[in-house]
């Protein structure tokens, strides 16, 4: 054996015996494996909880139906896409996907099948998430300021800045082609009346007073011109004034 | 006191070190020092302080003896705490980045391991890996040597570099062709 390394295990083994070098305890290297997996569902459960959320978003703040408005909805919908949460969600699944890679199973994982594993996996908690109804009682919660957390985004979906050109509302009075609509503003402390000018070729039809709509358009003070216009679902405990209907 | 203990296993020598049979560590190193040498030598072309590197292997070897797993092998167990620690290393003294992201680890590629290959290919591996080695960029550098030198399996390697068995697979043939291509650009022959 070479004297250089006949000094290495020399120096290992003395730094041992004078216990300068210890073994960790199996209590460390397990508490490590618990934190990992700690860390693993913490990272799945809140990337579910964000993506339930943006499916949410899309559904309650009715930004969907601005794909079925020509070229200006289309643009208006990605501009209006809730992206932050989308880009947080994919770095999420990132740290979870390294995370993962601590273990064998993960390493021994193809990257594409890992991910799309994680990808699944979150998409189905977060269909789950959607089914239980988590997001409607923190929005009901958030509406009567009892949401310690988030309370604006969630405020936000029900009554979205009218800057952004979108406006949900209540249809108060229809004629000719246009019509008032009332809308609530923050959490519902107060209500703005709108003049809506009808897209072209578009005509009052079936609206009644009370029906729930959705105006994309161009907003001047306080009169939008609509160039899309969709009725929509109630959404429960927002409106509770507007029940009659002009017949 | 080597010769007595000679017919135990690795992974013996291990389960006693765990139970607190301090000097048993003395063999484990005493078996591994001089692949883990040569590995380091390989590997770390350019170091000088080969030696602390070793060590420094050991000691972390030591350290987390608790956490290894008496039902697998001890020799990739040991090799990842060296691959780990011989990048560090190398991050030590590299200016750029030691490793790109890996594309062979997006998707499965199929395994084809063939004893009779590795056996037909590591004489005129071993001669190429002394001469061409050091041309070639650290990840293929190093896939050569577990493979052809340390000679662990697919399986081993990739629970060494922790990447999936079919990237092994084909990272160590796209190994084979750079240093065939800093070959044929040294003007070499395989059997030079």
């Amino acid at each position: 054996m070479e004297p250089q390394k006949d000094k290495i295990q020399e120096n290992v083994l003395d730094k041992i015996r004078s216990s300068e070098v210890n073994m960790r305890p199996k209590f460390y290297h397990n508490l490590k494996v618990v934190l990992l997996v700690v860390v693993v569902f913490a990272i799945l459960i809140i990337s579910s909880l964000l993506f339930s959320f943006i499916i949410f978003t899309v559904k309650v703040s009715g930004h969907l139906f601005l794909i079925g408005f020509g070229e200006r909805g289309l643009v208006a919908f990605f501009l209006l896409f809730p992206w932050k949460y989308l880009l947080v969600d994919i770095l999420l699944i990132i740290a979870l996907e390294w995370t993962l890679k601590q273990f064998r199973f993960g390493y021994r994982s193809p990257l594409a099948y890992l991910l799309a594993g994680i990808f699944i996996i979150t998409v189905l908690a977060g269909i789950l998430i959607n089914a239980l109804h988590l997001h409607e009682a923190l929005l009901n919660q958030a509406d009567k300021r009892d949401l310690p957390f988030m309370g604006d985004e969630y405020e936000h979906l029900r009554r979205p800045p009218p800057e952004q050109g979108v406006v949900t509302g209540v249809v108060e009075d229809a004629s000719g082609t246009s019509f008032t609509l009332q809308s609530a503003g923050m959490f519902g402390t107060s209500t703005m009346l709108w003049e809506v000018v009808l897209p072209p070729g578009v005509t009052i039809g079936s609206l009644d007073r009370g029906d729930e709509v959705l105006v994309a358009g161009d907003v001047q003070g306080n009169m939008i011109k609509a160039y899309g216009l969709k009725k929509i679902d109630p959404i429960p405990e927002v409106y509770p004034a507007a029940s009659t209907t002009m017949k | 006191m080597n010769e007595i203990h000679a017919d135990l296993t690795d992974e013996q020598l291990a389960i006693l070190v765990q139970q607190g049979d301090k000097e048993k560590f003395g063999l484990l190193m005493a078996r591994y020092e001089s692949k883990l040498f040569r590995y380091g030598r390989k590997f770390l072309s350019n170091q000088d302080n080969i030696e602390d590197v070793v060590q420094e292997v050991f000691i972390k070897t030591y350290q987390n003896m608790k956490s290894f797993d008496a039902a697998q092998r001890f020799s990739p167990w040991i090799y990842r705490i060296a691959h780990n620690t011989f990048v560090n290393a190398l991050r030590k003294t590299s200016r750029g980045p030691l490793y790109f992201f890996d594309f062979d680890t997006i998707i499965s590629h199929p395994i084809y391991e063939d004893p009779a290959v590795f056996e037909r290919e590591q004489v005129e591996m071993k001669k190429m890996i002394d001469r061409g080695l050091e041309k070639l960029s650290s990840n293929y550098r190093e896939i050569l040597i577990l493979y052809y030198l340390e000679e662990q399996s697919y399986k081993e390697i990739a629970d060494i570099l922790h990447v999936p068995i079919g990237t092994v697979g084909i990272r160590l043939k796209r190994a084979k062709d750079a240093l065939k291509k800093v070959y044929q650009k040294l003007g070499l022959t395989h059997e030079q």
